[in-house]
């Protein structure tokens, strides 16, 4: 595909994109409007259909977004041999290593006051993102660790 | 050296402080809060007994094992790869708290999310211009 007309491909991705993100988020919280008096989430079984429906768009949504980015990355020489530079890797590998000690310290700060406040589930929400980061981390650094 | 072993040493009896204050805290039904300190005392009398008991080679071999240049590679994708990961989940969480009315845990959320993506740019760019 020429660059030209691959660029119209993109600006017709990026409209579909945009709707649906938009339409899926107004379904995703669409409410009843007697929904808050009540203490349940959803009080209709259509307002729940609509909910679902929603999510759905959104992830539908989501998708069409990456495949705009992944075709727009393929346009960009520059950001191309960005991706593949060794300094530029080095340099993504030790912000990473900071910000992840940074969002530990913080994810843990916050595990606690949670646990203070006794709120309960907040508090297993995070253990679990906690949990999956370690996880991901031990299981990257295994997997690299074969791979380099 | 002799910092580290300080370092590990007043972590030790902070460990020990804060293990006796929790268990009176939960003797005076703090249960909660005892709780959360008993944690964070175990885990720093845990990991600075290690520190401070491990055999003089084993020490020497981690250290070189952390400056090793393709370990230090290993360790960047990695840590890539879970905070893109903990981004994600972060999202998630956030949507969900906002779906079920939680309005201000989701606020919470977005925050730790916001704080993480312009902490990974903001280390990004010194790094960039230092290297």
């Amino acid at each position: 595909m020429k660059s030209k007309s691959k660029s119209k491909y993109n600006m017709a991705l990026v409209i579909p994109t945009v709707i649906l993100i938009f339409a899926g988020l107004a379904g995703f919280f669409f409410r009843p409007v007697n929904a808050i008096d009540e203490l349940t989430l959803v009080t209709d079984d259509t307002a729940r259909l609509i909910q679902i429906i929603g999510l759905v768009v959104l992830m539908a949504g989501l998708i069409l977004m990456y495949f705009a980015i992944n075709s727009a990355v393929e346009n960009d020489h520059e950001l191309k041999i960005s991706e593949g530079d060794e300094r530029d890797n080095i340099i993504r590998g030790k912000a990473a290593q900071i910000c992840s000690l940074v969002s530990s310290y913080l994810l843990v700060a916050l595990l606690m006051i949670f646990i203070i406040m006794d709120l309960s589930t907040p508090t297993i929400m995070l253990g679990v993102v906690l949990f999956i980061n370690n996880f991901v981390n031990i299981f990257a650094v295994s997997y690299y660790d074969k791979k380099m | 050296m002799k910092n580290k072993k300080t370092k590990y040493i007043v972590l030790i009896i902070l460990g020990i402080i804060t293990i006796i204050a929790s268990i009176f805290l939960n003797m005076n039904g703090w249960i909660a809060v005892g709780g959360g300190l008993i944690g964070f005392g175990t885990a720093s009398l845990g990991l600075s007994l290690i520190k401070l008991l491990s055999k003089p080679e084993t020490q020497k071999a981690n250290e070189i094992a952390e400056t090793d240049e393709r370990n230090q590679a290993i360790r960047g994708k990695a840590a890539y790869a879970s905070n893109m990961i903990i981004l994600v989940c972060l999202a998630v969480a956030c949507i969900v708290y906002m779906q079920i009315d939680q309005w201000i845990t989701a606020i919470v959320f977005f925050g730790l999310l916001v704080i993480q993506t312009i902490s990974l740019l903001i280390a990004t760019k010194v790094y960039g211009s230092k290297m």
